[in-house]
C-alpha cells in the first residue's frame, strides 16, 4: 500500500443497530463473561477438591 | 500419580475429566462433527464482525468472536466437545440468527432507499438530501452515506459494486419493489384472514411432558376445565414470549392449510385471542396465523 493513496479514507459509520440492539449486544457480552467465569470457577473448585483430597490422604 | 494414591486408598471418586481411553476412538467420530460445527459458527461470527465493520459496535462483535473462540479452544483442549455443543445451541446460534435478521433487513432498507434515489436522479438530490439530514434519526443519515459511498465506489472500484449497481438499476427499471436479494425466494401468498367455526367438542393434544416417571398429555378443548385452560395459556404465553393477561382461550377449529404452499392439510388448532384479535395457533411451528371466527351476526 506504499505507492497507492486513496483518494478518501471512505469509512461512513453505517448505524445498523437500534439503541436497543445496541444493549442486546452488550447483554450477550455480559453473558458470554458469566460464562467464562462460571467456567473458571468450576475449575478452581475442582482444583481445591483435588487438594483437599491430597492432603487428606498425605495427612493419614 | 493422584489417582494412584487414590485408588492404593480406596477414595477414587468419579471427576468430570475421566478420559475413557479404551472408547476413544468412537468418540471421535462424533466429535469431529461437532468440531466441526463450532468452527462454522466461528466463520460466521467472523463473518459477521466483517459485515458489521462500520459500525460504532464493530469492536464488541469482535470481541464476541474472540470470547467465543477463546471457549472453544479451552473447552477442545479439556475434550469436553458435548460442553461446547451446548454452549453454541445455548448462546452462539441465538446471537448468530439475532444479529444475521438485524443485518438482513438493514440491507434490504438501504437498497430500497438507494433504489428510490436513483429514481429521483442520482447525485445532487443525495447531496441536498445531505444537507437537510442534519437533525433526523440516523438511520437517514446512514442511508445517505451509504449512497455517497456506493456512488463513489461506482468510480472508483470494480467488480462487486458494478454489479450490484447493474442490479438496482434493473431493478428500477422493472418499477418493482426490491423484495428478496440473493437469498431464498418464495413466492409471496396472498394474505387471506380464514373465517373459522369454533366447535365445542374437539379436544386438542398440545402433549406437554411432565419431568417424572409418566408422560402427561395436556389436551384442550372448548369443554376443558379452567385449569386445563389456564395451563395452556400459560404454556402459549411462555412460548411466544407474550404477557399471559394478554390472551384469552377461545376454543378448537378446523383450519385448513396449515402451510401456505401446496399442503392440502387440515387439522383442529387452537384459536386463542390476543389484544383484540382471533389467532389461530401452529403448535408444531409456533405461529399465529389471524382467523375471523364465524359469529351468527357476520351472517350475510
Amino acid at each position: 500500500m506504499i505507492g497507492r493513496f486513496k483518494k478518501e479514507q471512505v469509512v461512513p459509520q453505517q448505524h445498523i443497530l437500534t439503541q436497543e440492539q445496541d444493549e442486546l449486544l452488550d447483554l450477550y457480552l455480559q453473558k458470554l463473561d458469566t460464562y467464562l467465569e462460571d467456567m473458571r470457577s468450576a475449575e478452581k473448585i475442582q482444583v481445591e477438591i483435588e487438594t483437599m483430597h491430597l492432603r487428606k490422604i498425605l495427612s493419614k | 500419580m493422584i489417582q494412584f494414591l487414590r485408588s492404593l486408598f480406596g477414595l477414587t471418586e468419579t471427576s468430570g475429566n475421566r478420559a475413557i481411553l479404551g472408547d476413544a476412538v468412537h468418540v471421535d467420530v462424533k466429535d469431529v462433527q461437532y468440531v466441526k460445527a463450532s468452527n462454522e459458527r466461528l466463520n460466521t461470527l467472523q463473518h459477521l464482525y466483517k459485515e458489521y465493520q462500520n459500525t460504532p459496535q464493530a469492536q464488541k462483535f469482535k470481541t464476541v468472536f474472540d470470547k467465543t473462540k477463546h471457549v472453544h479452544t479451552y473447552l477442545l483442549s479439556k475434550n469436553r466437545v458435548y460442553e461446547l455443543e451446548l454452549f453454541h445451541v445455548q448462546h452462539t446460534d441465538h446471537f448468530i440468527s439475532a444479529f444475521t435478521v438485524i443485518l438482513d433487513m438493514y440491507q434490504k432498507h438501504t437498497a430500497d432507499s438507494l433504489a428510490a434515489l436513483k429514481d429521483e436522479g442520482k447525485i445532487e438530490s443525495a447531496q441536498r438530501v445531505k444537507h437537510r439530514a442534519n437533525w433526523p434519526p440516523q438511520d437517514f443519515e446512514s442511508k445517505v452515506e451509504t449512497v455517497l459511498k456506493r456512488i463513489e465506489s461506482e468510480t472508483i472500484k470494480g467488480i462487486y459494486t458494478a454489479h450490484k449497481v447493474s442490479e438496482m438499476v434493473k431493478r428500477v427499471a422493472n418499477q418493482a419493489p426490491f423484495i428478496q436479494e440473493e437469498t431464498l425466494s418464495a413466492d409471496v401468498p396472498a394474505f387471506i384472514v380464514p373465517t373459522v367455526s369454533i366447535d365445542t367438542f374437539s379436544r386438542i393434544v398440545y402433549a406437554r411432558e411432565a419431568t417424572t416417571e409418566s408422560i402427561m398429555l395436556k389436551e384442550i378443548g372448548f369443554a376443558s376445565s379452567d385449569q386445563e385452560k389456564e395451563d395452556f395459556l400459560l404454556q402459549t404465553a411462555n412460548r411466544l414470549g407474550i404477557d399471559r393477561n394478554s390472551i384469552t382461550y377461545v376454543g378448537n377449529a378446523m383450519v385448513a392449510l396449515r402451510h401456505s404452499t401446496n399442503s392440502g392439510l387440515s387439522a383442529y388448532v387452537p384459536v386463542i385471542r390476543w389484544k383484540g384479535a382471533a389467532y389461530a395457533l401452529d403448535l408444531d411451528d409456533c405461529i399465529l396465523l389471524p382467523v375471523k371466527i364465524f359469529s351468527r351476526s357476520n351472517l350475510k
